[in-house]
């Protein structure tokens, strides 16, 4: 038995790209355990920065609005509200801040091993999900807490709640072709990495993290929606748990397809780079 | 392995039979045809192959476990790696012309291969380096290539796309067996983990299971020889470790195929010792390696076969020291079939104020000064001694060295100069007692004057190379080629010719008969 390889010129195909990442599945788990292991080697807390991490935040921001009538108008304790939204996004910000770094900080695998590269900025989000797993779980201890102090569970217990990781995916989706994207450009122009964090920001506060989308005008409601696929995956995500009325239901749909879109443009990007990166990087 | 043809002093037997040009326009067309790559014709050459090949104990076992890809077995006398028409061009980074001002801009444009009406723009011929420029050659399995040549010839650069990580412009690679590659040593070790964490994490990232990792991990152990820091943290670590590590943990991946590049010039003298053992055993059993190197006393001892690059063209393809050779020629600037004598002249510094080592010659059968011997031939060394005072005596030790192996030394007896005047030391060199490599002769004369005692050293006097022409016979049937061929090795500092008896087994051990007198 033997295995017979045949190296030729080859201009990758972006389809072809993506089944390969499922035949080096082994290095994309490499890659997540590394990164994960990673983002938390050489700290003195260790695991409960998983912890402080969703936690301080949401604190922070608690008190500071705590006198913001608008943004608590639904019913539901600003601190919940808060924790929930700073889960899904930091999904978007850390994922982001991680991967963009990602490629031009595995140059020595890239230059020296066969792979498709679009595995790093994918694997690399690794760390942010599991960030937010553990925000997850805070934000379970928060209710539980809400539920001895003021008897009443916030969380809406239905069927719905199954569907739960549809924003999520939707916003893996999303964070992994923007990642591929910003990745790929950081390798040939650092200014990406220096941008990224005032996008960030920007893009945080056109979100629905910090208020509720019903303070928002009527008008500029849609413009939000059409041009931040993640407000209404957002939205969606509390209405899962919470019941917290949505506005545009069918936005979700939007944001699902734009975030396959952005996936695709990523990978179409990254598979463009393939040699390119291997060469000059 | 077909007969091979001989070394540089009976290429001219070789060609003639296959009408190929004489031996200086051989060396140079040898890549276009290369007569050592016949299929094996004979029955023996063809039951070595098959002995070579067949069965599990040559070839390395086929691991289930591995997730590549496995293939229908394909004969076995088909070439390991097969490379036809190898391109490989860089675009030059820093390009001002473009679309845009920046060069890194302009580079990631012309990546994305856009049309032109978005910024796309066509490449241009001139910005082009060329690495590599239509290679070609085969490599049977179970042999060491070693490839050489000199910095920016493209040789790292032909492992790189045979390892993948780099695709070809042009042309295509051919590899058949599990291909293992040590490119960077070192990769994909973490810093913060354990010598002994990262092999078992390694296995992650070769698509290596676990099982067949853990399997091995006493091996790797042992091999590495790291001891007690197989369990320290890889960032303590010095660099000639951290190549024991890796080198260790990819040998014992039991590859079929080993793209190695300069892999023995980190470790210590007893590590490379090891390594050229073991790469040696496993290419007796059928593995096969390509080894870039620049250090010509381990090509010589550890490859079948030699590929000279430069400019990324192939030079020469062929025959160990044959290529090695005529690299060295080029690289010393001098054109010639055989190397010639390096001797230093007759007005050398070799001397202080009493005593002078005038010359030291190497002398053929015949009693004349030349560059290479043939080894079943005798041969001088003559050495000329100039006493520049009255009362000296003086011993002359020559020493052979090949390398840095000190393969042996003879000393003359004591020669003394009552009046200053030259005199001529000369020693026979018996045939069939030298090997067939390069020495190099040092001359050290330690003298006792009048008042003074002090020694005239001439190191690196006397290079020369011994041939071995005797093992081919252009007449010779593949049988006796392949017997004759268990005497040509060429990593043996000394052959010498000893005196052999064979008999039948009827009679007494000749240690017994000596015994009853």
């Amino acid at each position: 038995m033997t295995t017979v390889d045949v190296i030729e010129p080859a201009k990758p195909q972006v389809g072809r790209q993506i089944f390969a990442v499922w035949r080096f599945r082994h290095l994309f788990f490499f890659f997540t355990r590394n990164s994960i292991r990673g983002y938390y080697a050489n700290t003195i807390l260790g695991w409960p920065w998983l912890v402080i991490r969703p936690l301080l935040p949401a604190l922070l921001f608690a008190v500071l609005f705590s006198n913001v009538q608008q943004f608590k108008g639904n019913g539901l304790p600003y601190l919940l509200f808060l924790l929930s939204g700073f889960a899904l996004w930091n999904l978007v910000g850390v994922g982001l801040r991680i991967s963009v770094r990602s490629i031009s900080g595995h140059r020595k695998f890239i230059t020296r091993m066969n792979f498709p590269h679009m595995i790093v900025p994918l694997a690399t989000i690794a760390p942010a999900f599991a960030q937010f797993l553990f925000a997850m779980v805070v934000m379970g201890l928060a209710t539980a807490y809400y539920w001895w102090a003021d008897g009443k569970l916030y969380i809406h217990v239905s069927w719905r709640l199954l569907w739960l990781p549809g924003p999520v995916l939707i916003t893996l989706l999303t964070v992994g072709g923007i990642g591929m994207l910003l990745s790929g450009l950081n390798a040939f122009a650092r200014d990406v990495r220096l941008t990224l964090p005032l996008f960030l920001q920007f893009w945080m506060f056109v979100s629905p993290v910090l208020y509720p989308l019903t303070v928002v005008p009527e008008h500029a409601l849609k413009i939000i929606y059409i041009v931040n696929p993640m407000a209404s995956v957002l939205d969606t995500f509390k209405w899962i748990l919470f019941d917290i009325p949505m506005h545009e239901p069918t936005f979700v749909w939007y944001a699902a397809g734009m975030s396959l879109v952005i996936f695709g443009i990523g990978a179409w990007f990254l598979t463009r780079l393939e040699n390119a990166l291997v060469d000059y990087l | 392995m077909p007969p091979r043809p001989a070394r540089a002093g009976s290429c001219a037997v070789f060609s003639a039979r296959d009408g190929l040009p004489a031996p200086g326009e051989a060396a140079k067309k040898r890549f276009v045809s290369d007569p050592a790559f016949v299929y094996p014709k004979g029955p023996i050459a063809q039951l070595r192959t098959a002995r070579r090949l067949d069965g599990g104990h040559t070839f390395p076992e086929v691991v289930k476990n591995l997730s590549m890809p496995s293939e229908l077995s394909v004969p076995s006398d088909e070439p390991a790696i097969k490379v036809e028409g190898l391109s490989k061009e860089y675009q030059r980074k820093l390009r001002t012309k473009g679309p845009t001002g920046n060069a890194a801009l302009n580079l990631l444009l012309a990546q994305m291969r856009l049309p032109r009406w978005l910024g796309g723009k066509k490449k241009k011929a001139d910005n082009r380096i060329v690495a590599l420029d239509d290679v070609s050659f085969e490599v049977r399995p179970g042999t060491c290539l070693g490839v050489i040549g000199p910095n920016g010839a493209g040789k790292s650069t032909l492992l790189k796309v045979m390892a993948r990580s780099t695709p070809p412009t042009a042309g295509r690679v051919t590899m058949r067996g599990r291909v293992a590659s040590l490119l960077e040593l070192g990769l994909g070790l973490r810093d913060d983990l354990t010598g002994r964490e990262n092999v078992l994490l390694a296995g992650a990232m070769y698509g290596v299971s676990r099982r067949f990792i853990e399997e091995r991990l006493e091996e790797i152990e042992a091999f590495s020889g790291l001891g007690q820091m197989f369990d320290e943290q890889v960032k303590a670590y010095s660099s000639g470790m951290y190549v024991r590590l890796s080198f260790a943990l990819m040998i014992n991946l039991k590859p079929q195929i080993l793209l190695a590049d300069e892999i023995l010039a980190v470790g210590d003298m007893q590590f490379q010792e090891q390594c050229i053992e073991r790469v040696r055993n496993d290419v007796a059993d059928g593995l096969t390696v390509l080894f870039v190197s620049h250090d010509m006393a381990a090509i010589e001892v550890l490859c079948d076969r030699v590929l000279w690059l430069d400019k990324g063209r192939v030079m020469m393809i062929g025959e160990t020291l044959e290529v090695i050779d005529a690299y060295r020629d080029s690289v010393h600037g001098v054109a010639r079939a055989l190397p010639v004598i390096k001797s230093k002249p007759r007005d050398s510094v070799f001397h202080n104020e009493e005593l002078v080592i005038a010359w030291v010659k190497l002398l053929s059968a015949e009693g004349k000064e030349t560059g290479h011997l043939d080894r079943s031939r005798s041969s001088f060394i003559e050495i000329g001694l100039e006493a520049k005072k009255p009362g000296i005596r003086t011993r002359v030790a020559v020493d052979f060295e090949w390398g840095n192996v000190k393969v042996f030394r003879t000393v003359t007896p004591i020669v003394t100069f009552e009046q200053p005047g030259t005199k001529r030391a000369t020693v026979h060199l018996p045939p069939n007692l030298l090997a067939d490599i390069e020495y190099k002769v040092h001359v050290k004369a330690r003298f006792v004057g009048r008042h003074t005692t002090d020694t005239v050293t001439a190191s690196d006097a006397l290079t020369f190379r011994v041939y071995d022409d005797t093992a081919t016979d252009p007449d010779s049937a593949d049988a006796d080629a392949y017997l004759l061929e268990i005497k040509r090795h060429g990593s043996h500092v000394l052959r010498p010719q000893l005196d052999w008896q064979v008999e039948s087994d009827t009679l007494p051990a000749i240690a017994d008969r000596e015994a009853k007198g």
